[in-house]
């Protein structure tokens, strides 16, 4: 089972104030160096909570990830994954491209329908909707990136004779992971993804994820794909082996334990079919991120 | 006066470590700035070409290397969200340490905003609101805007933008302009439009003023940057560049006649030059450092 790690990218998660680049690209180097096997960046604007009223910004996901496919060497590079709200969709498969290029051919295009509401909002970003205006995404990038070239006309997005140039190390052939948790997400990534992105909720437990999975497994069986083809990623809250959680996520049931513990709850994961895990650390990344160098090692067997 | 050069866009294909290497060299022989087209397409009767994703490759850069300012030559608000524009800004600053210069414009090559399903019309209104949106949340941090073409809610640019990032607005278009320069720090005008001489930019940033005048902006509170054409040896011959309008004459020669030329510039009140070099190398970035050496001695 590989493992990536989920670049913190927000303000107030852990520590007063925004990560300054230089601690972020430290964390870059670190995960790469102990192991885990892509460094994801979120894509996220603002978050406000809903009872104080107090609003966390986010450093912007393209650039974060053009930096760090600069700075490391051999670790894969995602996004965790790109809005479709937030861009253009001729202009995401273009930055894709272009990070795949910076990267030399490590990076993981990760894709959904993003989220509407407040941030959304705030930004002047449209929140009706959503997988309408994503499911048209799909239908300019996808073309883009395996065809190299689209026309497409639809009632939100639209592209004429639009070619992908340039198209990058791999000439658009890069893994496309897109993300959600509905029906039509679902089918959307069955459709069209090389790995599912889920995430936990309200519980990072593994028990928590099997009816999520169950319905994924519909999903392929609704638009004719193998499950066995599609990689199913899940995004979990963890506290570093041996550590409590920290911050502001604390209390979504997270995995907590030691090593030993860690690398069974991830074989439960395993079991269930889950390829990959994802971890969103509840604990400074510059000690928990050299914490889970065994865990790792011992995880690649699964 | 300063003296920057614009990385390749669409003259041939280059790759990454290829910009990262004229980049570094341009750095090493002592350019002040380098500079990215924000473009996605160009199409002509030989085909279709486009450069790499401006802001991706800005980060990099800005990983990349240590000294010099770093911006889109110009950043076109039509490609953008605005608020995600001042976002991008705001993080490409910050992994430079404080180096970002952003470039903005409206924008103006159809064939890319009809590839992509950008509207074209009312580009100036557009550029208006979106102008803004991006200069209120880069020096406030929030803004709430009613307008047009964008509707933004309490909008906050959060972690906020290292304050002073320096805007330059990149038009030659009155409306454009009297929107831009009462905010801006720096004005840029393409060489092809006052004919790639010193003569013809002062006559331009002659009118510049003139509008500047009338939206309350005197003449010395912005910098006026111009790009040079410029040639260095083993010219290509055959380039494609990100233009509209036809190319001028470039400026040519040895070492100390290409210094003279810029420092021509320089005495009609450039403040900076951004070198549009045929061929666009590391040889040739290199061969220019002995410009840059010439003009900082004369």
């Amino acid at each position: 089972m590989n493992v990536g790690f989920v670049g913190p990218a927000r303000e107030n998660m852990g520590f007063e104030g925004a990560p300054p680049w230089t601690m972020m690209r430290q964390w870059a180097l670190d995960a790469e160096r102990v192991g885990f096997d892509v460094y994801w960046v979120p894509d996220e604007l603002v978050w406000e909570d809903s009872e104080s009223g107090k609003a966390d910004g986010w450093w912007e996901c393209v650039a974060l990830t053009g930096a760090i496919a600069a700075t490391t060497e051999r670790i894969g590079v995602g996004s965790w994954v790109l809005s479709a709200l937030h861009r253009n969709p001729g202009l995401t498969a273009k930055i894709a491209a272009t990070l795949d290029e910076i990267s030399g051919g490590r990076f993981v295009f990760g894709f959904g329908a993003g989220h509407a509401g407040r941030q959304g909002e705030a930004f002047g970003f449209p929140s009706d909707a959503t997988v309408s205006r994503y499911e048209e995404s799909l239908a300019v990038v996808v073309p883009l990136l395996r065809n190299g070239s689209v026309t497409f006309s639809g009632e939100f997005h639209s592209a004429v004779d639009q070619p992908l140039r340039p198209s990058g190390p791999r000439d658009g052939d890069f893994p496309i992971m897109l993300a959600g948790h509905g029906p039509r997400n679902m089918r959307l990534a069955a459709t069209f993804g090389d790995i599912w992105s889920g995430y936990a909720t309200s519980s990072s437990q593994p028990e928590a994820f099997s009816e999520m999975l169950d319905r994924l497994e519909q999903a392929c069986g609704e638009v004719g794909r193998d499950p066995a083809t599609l990689t199913k990623s899940i995004g979990v809250f963890v506290a570093a082996p041996g550590h409590d959680p920290e911050g502001p996520f604390d209390d979504l049931n997270p995995i907590v334990g030691s090593e030993r513990e860690l690398v069974e709850t991830f074989g439960q994961f395993a079991a269930l079919g889950v390829d990959r895990l994802e971890l969103m650390v509840l604990n400074d990344p510059t000690t928990a991120i050299p914490a889970f160098e065994d865990v790792i090692r011992q995880v690649a067997e699964l | 006066m300063r003296i920057g050069v614009q990385l390749p866009e669409v003259e041939r294909l280059v790759s990454w470590t290829g910009m990262r290497d004229i980049a570094r060299a341009a750095e090493a022989v002592g350019f002040d700035s380098i500079w990215v087209g924000d473009h996605l397409l160009y199409r002509d009767e030989s085909g279709s070409t486009g450069p790499w994703e401006a802001w991706s490759v800005l980060a990099a850069l800005a990983e990349a290397t240590e000294r010099v300012t770093l911006g889109p030559l110009v950043a076109a608000t039509a490609f953008h969200s605005p608020a995600m524009l001042a976002k991008k800004a705001a993080t490409v600053d910050e992994i430079s340490g404080g180096r970002l210069v952003l470039g903005i414009g409206a924008g103006w090559n159809r064939v890319e905003f009809d590839a992509f399903g950008y509207p074209y019309d009312r580009r100036a209104s557009r550029f208006e609101e979106a102008f803004t949106i991006v200069r209120t949340l880069l020096s406030d941090g929030a803004i709430d805007f009613d307008g047009e073409f964008f509707t933004l809610r309490e909008a906050e640019l959060l972690p906020h933008a290292r304050p002073g990032i320096p805007l330059m607005i990149g038009s030659q278009g009155p409306r454009v302009l009297a929107a831009a320069l009462p905010f801006v720090d720096a004005w840029n005008g393409w060489y092809a439009w006052f004919g790639n001489t010193p003569e013809g930019a002062r006559r331009l940033m002659d009118e510049v003023d003139g509008i500047a005048a009338e939206v309350g902006r005197a003449p010395q509170e912005f910098a006026h940057t111009v790009t040079v054409l410029v040639e260095a040896p083993g010219s290509l011959g055959n380039v494609r560049r990100a233009s509209r309008w036809d190319d001028p004459s470039a400026v040519a020669g040895d070492h100390a006649a290409i210094a003279e030329r810029l420092t021509e510039f320089g005495a009609v009140g450039v403040d900076e030059v951004q070198l549009v070099v045929d061929p666009i190398t590391t040889a040739s970035v290199e061969w220019l450092g002995a410009v840059v050496e010439h003009h900082r001695q004369s």
